[in-house]
């Protein structure tokens, strides 16, 4: 009997924790299905064209779109060794090129503007000059300009500078992508360095210079690498540029993909696979960096 | 070790050149002195001593560190040293990496480094703390660390930008004495700035008062008390400040009467004044809270009756804060005195410890 009661006791405490831990749970369930919903939402254009990539031809253009398929690596060999293995083979072999350009491109623009862009934004953030914050809107106004609408006065220019269809013009021309935004990024973290740190450092002893390199830039670091990296993504997708200002030479993968859009046909397996390949450094680079992205993009958010 | 000479110095900042933050400031700091700058917050000291360490350019006139110009030196060239109101760790170094990093720069060896950080750890009790990155430092421990970094090079001189301003009082304390020990055993030519006049009063060999950018006056610390030149150092100087009243002079035979409302307070004779012509007919007149004297009786002349408003007794010594004639006056009482709100009390003012300032310029009048 006097057992029964105790078990009976316990369940009643269980019922009351339990009405408790059913908020916190609800809570958590919600989460859960947003977390889902979002997860969903942005990896199943990903997961689609992974599965297209593995695809042959029929399979991806069957209706129903089938789920359970063999598959077949066709599509890769097809785009990068350019291996003819049935009947409509790839017309497009030179893809390897196509990525190597995008990679010259995307790592050059970012390196171009990292020296560009750190400098500027250091003398915005610390130096006072005439004319300072209408040159920095500016900077901030390449960036919210359509590409467009600059485009074509930009073809223009480059034709007659020679600049068409060369790598340097296309590093030029893509600073308007990447330099705004690294200057504003950095601007915002060199900011946050106390003033009275360099002052230390150069009362200390160092130059200027000295002062900029080894105390200043070294506490930019992870405002460094979150630029890095987005610039990096910024320039590796860019299209629109690349499609005015390029042309055969220094076409990047982003144009590529649109070869496999042929006369007769879509090749979609192969331009799926070529997807594919041409998000792996970005996620590589994310992934790497994923760390010091985070806390670069919350660095002002949450100090206290 | 050098002396300090500012000669006619001005910063001007954005570009109207009427705005000046600091104005003409002519001094000389000899060599091995302590000298402190003391003034409210924007009056232009600490831009004096940024000057000074080249960290701001200097508008006008010239600086001089023993004979040589360095108007033009950068704070590299100038061998300065300095301790930050806010400390300015270096936040990704040591303690030891933090202190080492001046002479690390000069290239010592790596010896001397040791031996001078010995010395500096054991100077500023910071011998446990040397391993430590600044952000697991308490403020107290931040502070010791930027003197010692500002102290463990051989500048030629030592600046100090109100660095115990964050500390608390008994640590502040502890840090004046510390930093007058250092400044005995260095024989450093060193330059402090601060707001608060009672560090300045402990530490100072002389004090250069400021206000709204101009020198207000430089002496010892016992000269700026005793004799200040004008009504602001007066009332800088001391806590709680001097009482000033704003009094009209009539003459009465040989006398000059000083009035407080229809009310005699002090009288003067007329032989002490230096020039009657010149001395106006109204004048401030200041008298620190401990020389106001309380009396017993009420019908000695001159006495004034007084209501008592807050008396507070902070052990060694009792503040009394009375309303006299409409005006509040803080006195300095003996601890074994009690007072209670509203009762009515008698002072005098005895008239060797009045000060006279000309109600429009500020400045002192003399008597003979």
């Amino acid at each position: 009997m006097f057992r029964i009661r105790k078990i009976f006791d316990e369940t009643m405490e269980q019922d009351v924790d339990e009405m408790k831990k059913s908020k916190i749970k609800l809570t958590g369930i919600l989460r859960v299905i947003g977390l889902s919903a979002y997860f969903t939402f942005a990896l199943t254009p990903i997961i689609w064209i992974l599965m297209m990539s593995l695809k042959n031809h029929n399979d991806v253009i069957a209706t129903p779109p089938k789920f359970i398929f063999t598959p077949t690596i066709e599509n890769y060999k097809a785009i990068t060794v350019g291996m003819k293995s049935y009947a409509f083979e790839s017309v497009r072999p030179d893809f390897p090129k196509y990525f190597l350009n995008t990679f010259i491109i995307a790592s050059f623009t970012v390196i171009v503007s990292l020296f560009l862009g750190t400098i500027a934004a250091y003398s915005l953030a610390r130096f006072s000059f005439r004319f300072k914050e209408d040159i920095a809107f500016t900077f901030l106004s390449f960036r919210f300009a359509p590409e467009l609408m600059v485009i074509l006065p930009l073809y223009v220019v480059f034709q007659k500078m020679h600049l068409y269809d060369t790598f340097v013009g296309l590093i030029l021309a893509y600073q308007l992508i990447t330099l705004p935004f690294l200057i504003w990024v950095l601007r915002g973290f060199f900011e946050e360095i106390p003033r009275e740190i360099e002052q230390a450092a150069r009362v200390d002893g160092y130059t200027w210079w000295g002062v900029f390199r080894r105390i200043s830039l070294p506490l930019v670091k992870p405002g460094i690498a979150a630029v890095v990296v987005l610039s990096f993504i910024f320039a590796w997708n860019n299209f629109i540029f690349a499609m005015i200002l390029g042309s055969e030479r220094t076409q990047p993968i982003t144009l590529g993909i649109l070869g496999f859009i042929g006369y007769e046909r879509v090749l979609w397996g192969q331009m799926a696979a070529a997807t594919i390949i041409c998000v792996i450094p970005e996620l590589l680079l994310a992934f790497f960096v994923q760390k010091y992205i985070i806390r670069g993009l919350t660095f002002g958010a949450v100090k206290g | 070790m050098a002396e300090v000479t500012l000669e006619n110095v001005k910063k001007i900042y954005g570009r109207n050149p009427e705005v000046l933050a600091v104005k003409d400031v002519s001094l000389h700091i000899q060599d091995r002195e302590f000298f402190v700058f003391l003034g409210p917050s924007g009056c232009g000291k600490t831009t004096t001593l940024r000057m000074i360490a080249g960290l701001e350019e200097i508008s006008g006139g010239t600086i001089y560190f023993d004979k040589k110009t360095v108007n033009d030196l950068t704070p590299q060239k100038r061998n300065v040293s300095m301790a930050f109101e806010n400390y300015a760790l270096y936040p990704t170094l040591s303690v030891w990496e933090n202190i080492a990093f001046p002479l690390k720069i000069r290239k010592w060896n790596n010896d001397t480094i040791r031996k001078k950080m010995e010395w500096v750890a054991g100077a500023l009790q910071i011998g446990d703390i040397l391993h430590k990155k600044p952000f697991e430092l308490s403020g107290g421990q931040q502070q010791r660390v930027s003197l010692a970094r500002a102290i463990v090079r051989e500048a030629e001189v030592f600046l100090f930008d109100e660095p115990l301003s964050h500390l608390d009082m008994k640590q502040r304390q502890l840090m004046r004495a510390e930093i007058k020990r250092i400044n005995k055993d260095l024989q450093n030519t060193m330059i402090y700035v601060t707001h608060d006049q009672k560090e300045a009063m402990a530490l100072a060999d002389r004090i250069a008062v400021m206000n709204d950018g101009k020198l207000q006056q430089v002496g010892t610390p016992f000269e700026i008390y005793e004799n200040p030149v004008n009504e602001f150092v007066a009332g800088f100087i001391g806590e709680p400040p001097m009482n000033f009243l704003n009094c009209q002079i009539l003459r009465l035979n040989d006398f000059f009467e000083l009035i407080l409302k229809k009310q005699v307070i002090a009288k003067i004779h007329q032989s002490r004044l230096p020039n009657q012509e010149l001395f106006p007919q109204f004048v401030r007149v200041g008298i620190r809270p401990k020389r106001i004297q309380i009396t017993n009786s009420e019908n000695k002349k001159d006495a004034l009756q007084a209501a008592v408003i807050v008396y507070e007794s902070i052990g060694e010594k009792g503040i009394l804060k009375v309303q006299l004639l409409g005006e509040p006056i803080y006195l300095i009482t003996e601890p074994n005195q009690k007072f209670s709100k509203g009762e009515n009390i008698h002072l005098s003012f005895p008239i060797q410890y009045l000060f006279f300032f000309n109600p429009e310029t500020g400045e002192r009048i003399n008597l003979k």
